[in-house]
């Protein structure tokens, strides 16, 4: 079965709308000189590692690897050219610290390459890269509901609603 | 060409003026044939909500289900309206550019069997009298050419119709009739609001709304999941599609034909509408139009009579006054939302259930003519599942991420504001010069200029959604405006009504001044927008007077008609 088919389309709709909406909305693009080629393995370890950095495992539910969100978000990669080639930016980004590549660092090293991105230059691949794969990855996780553990929901809003009284 | 056997009376769309009067028109015993240019929607096939993961489907958009239109290049920013830019927690600005920016799609609508009452959040709000006579009593905008009473009898039936529900106190609305259902119970969210509103003397109620607080008319009632505007697989929200469409099926005098895109309008030789193209299954079909009603919104109603201009009609059909496409206006809106300490299930309840009119009258904010009102918003603006509090609200990465969404998760309240929106030069529908359609049909062209005034009253919602916020003990975690983007559902004034046939396109008949047996009836008629109030009920109230304006061959005063003719051809 193709990458494509295995992420189920209507996920790969939303999936695209976002992704469109954040390359339209925020005008760019990534370089056409920059091939699309398959991931690498480190590539495959370093986004696992950059999303359970992200969405860690703790107490309640498990981490974004361990939901298999990195395998559905590379599957919808190879759908998406532009999202591809961020994702082989960023984690080629990550992996240019000088030390061991980023999914061998400590996790307080990672969380603070991570933090750096956040309050990086908006117009920079490091910035992007955490802001779009942050929200990809979001919708993909809180969709499970293993992740809903510790709210105030345990299922979807139909077909039982929610009836009154409300405290 | 294919062509159809003469129906009495032919209406483009299917939304909520095309419905309400084809039902009516029904009644009357008349043959109607409704061509609706989108599909025909399945809401247990098509509404996602009984799936896990419901939050990251919004109402969906099949193929056809959204009009052509186009944005020409908005208003550029201007630094000293900082305060009106929106932004959340998790991503900062959300318009980084300088120029105004369309939020999706800019005009949120659906082309489909129910029209854009399909996704909408179901208020059934009369408009208020004072809001009908701008250019009389305040000399800025247009006048209606009917008052409130005109429309009354008209709302109520509409509200019988529909089975709306809400509260007995409705201020300056008058009512002959009581709702036809009682109100909802108010939302923990919402019941906070009014004890916050209280403390300011503002003067929250329960908002009256077309959605189902108990069994009616074979449709069951709500169960307050929060998410009408992702489409309602129950039917108790009073769409379109459960209410007028289903009940002038019902009488067997109806054929509605999804899919069929109206192409071509001929006209005769005295200037009454002869004929539609319209496509079914890529073939052309002609079929008669004894009577023609367009019902296609303030945006793709404009696009039809202009892009069918002829040698006769050399400017566009019903266009001799020059005022179609002229007059357009848009939502202004904002929505405020924070974390309010000690609020629980705020995700809970039904949307936008709680409503404020303080400032709803045209001279109710000071310094600036046209209202506005304030609603609950919380579960409207999509603050239900865990993907808006992680993606939204709650910023960062990791476990501060995972913990606050635990930790806030039901605690936001959202207030909205939706107000007024003047006519002004800048904002109009034209054709898109360089878009066209496979049949070569240009695009709707959107303009969009807010003016001074809007501005002003902008500010003002806003500054009210903040001090209830502020009161409310909240921490601010989103602002979304209509200053920096471009997000308009309701939209109004393109082919606007009057008593003047130079300076209007339809009399007060909702019959064109140019010609005798077109009428049009959706919000492209409406002279002015209304203090905030959704349309969709006044909509349905002048489509079914209008149909009943044409079934009773019954006209008011005529104002200065071109063309002079019976109203059954």
């Amino acid at each position: 079965m193709s990458k494509k088919a295995e992420l189920q389309s209507n996920e790969r709709r939303q999936l695209l709308k976002i992704v469109g909406a954040f390359f339209v909305g925020n005008a760019i693009g990534i370089h056409p000189a920059f091939a699309a080629t398959l991931p690498t393995d480190q590539e495959r370890k370093t986004f696992a590692a950059f999303l359970d950095v992200l969405l860690p495992r703790d107490e309640h539910s498990g981490s974004a690897s361990d939901l298999g969100i990195d395998v559905k978000l590379r599957a919808f990669s190879e759908t998406d050219d532009n999202y591809h080639k961020l994702i082989k930016f960023g984690c080629q980004w990550l992996n240019m610290t000088g030390g061991p590549p980023f999914s061998e660092l400590e996790s307080q090293q990672q969380i603070a390459l991570v933090e750096w991105m956040t309050t990086s230059d908006w117009n920079q691949i490091p910035r992007r890269f955490y802001t779009l794969v942050r929200q990809t990855a979001i919708e993909l996780y809180y969709s499970e509901p293993a992740t809903w553990a510790g709210t105030a929901i345990d299922s979807p809003p139909q077909p039982l609603g929610y009836m009154p009284p409300w405290q | 060409m294919a062509v159809n056997k003469r129906p009495d009376v032919v209406v483009i769309g299917a939304g909520a003026g095309g419905a309400a009067a084809a039902w009516r028109l029904c009644q009357h015993g008349l043959d109607v044939l409704v061509l609706e240019a989108g599909p025909r929607f399945d809401p247990t096939r098509d509404y996602k909500l009984q799936q896990t993961d419901w939050e990251r489907h919004r109402f969906p958009l099949p193929p056809g289900s959204q009009g052509e239109f186009s944005i020409a290049p908005l208003a550029p920013l201007d630094p000293k309206n900082a305060d009106l830019l929106s932004w959340n927690s998790a991503i900062g600005r959300m318009n980084r550019g300088n120029t105004r920016q369309p939020m999706g799609p800019g005009y949120s609508h659906v082309q489909g069997v129910g029209g854009t009452t399909l996704h909408f959040v179901g208020e059934a709000q009369r408009l208020h009298p004072e809001a009908m006579k701008l250019q009389s009593d305040f000399g800025v905008g247009n006048d209606w050419p009917l008052d409130y009473a005109d429309l009354e009898p008209y709302y109520s039936l509409c509200e019988e119709v529909v089975g709306v529900a809400g509260p007995a106190k409705q201020g300056k609305r008058w009512r002959s009739k009581p709702f036809p259902l009682p109100p909802h119970p108010l939302s923990p969210s919402s019941k906070l609001l009014l004890e916050t509103g209280r403390r300011l003397g503002m003067a929250w109620q329960e908002n009256s709304r077309a959605v189902l607080s108990a069994p009616y008319d074979g449709r069951p009632a709500c169960n307050y999941c929060g998410n009408c505007n992702r489409g309602c697989p129950l039917g108790d929200k009073g769409s379109v599609d459960v209410t007028f469409a289903r009940k002038a099926e019902a009488s067997g005098r109806v054929t509605i034909k999804p899919n069929c895109p109206v192409v071509n309008i001929h006209t005769a030789a005295n200037g009454r509408i002869e004929a539609v193209d319209y496509l079914e299954q890529k073939t052309l079909t002609r079929v008669e139009t004894p009577i023609l009603i367009i019902a296609a919104g303030a945006v793709q109603t404009p696009r039809l009579l202009l892009a069918n201009s002829n040698v006769s009609h050399p400017e566009g059909l019903a266009n001799s006054s020059k005022q179609v496409g002229k007059n357009f206006m848009e939502s202004l809106g904002w929505n405020s939302s924070g974390f309010v300490p000690g609020l629980s299930n705020s995700h809970v309840g039904l949307q936008s259930d709680a409503i404020c009119w303080d400032f709803n009258a045209p001279n109710a904010i000071s310094g600036v003519v046209g209202g506005c009102r304030f609603n609950s918003s919380t579960t409207e603006i999509g603050f239900n599942g865990p993907i808006a509090y992680a993606s939204r609200a709650v910023g960062g990465f990791g476990k501060h991420l995972k913990d606050g969404v635990r930790r806030h998760f039901g605690s936001i309240m959202s207030i909205g504001a939706i107000g007024e929106f003047l006519p002004n030069d800048g904002s109009y529908i034209d054709l898109d010069p360089n878009k066209k359609n496979r049949m070569g049909m240009p695009y709707a062209r959107i303009h969009s200029r807010p003016s001074e005034s809007e501005i002003n009253r902008l500010r003002f919602m806003v500054e009210q959604c903040r001090r209830l916020l502020k009161e409310a003990g909240a921490e601010l975690v989103e602002e979304f405006g209509t200053y920096d983007h471009f997000s308009a559902s309701h939209v109004f004034g393109t082919c606007r009504m009057g008593v003047d046939s130079k300076s209007s396109v339809v009399d007060v008949n909702c019959r064109s001044h140019d010609h005798s047996n077109l009428y049009i009836t959706d919000a492209s008629i409406f002279p002015s927008s209304g203090g905030g109030e959704s349309p969709s009920l006044t909509i349905e109230a002048l489509a079914v007077r209008a149909a009943d304006m044409i079934a009773n061959g019954k006209t008011l005063p005529p104002s200065v008609p071109v063309t002079q003719a019976k109203n059954i051809g």
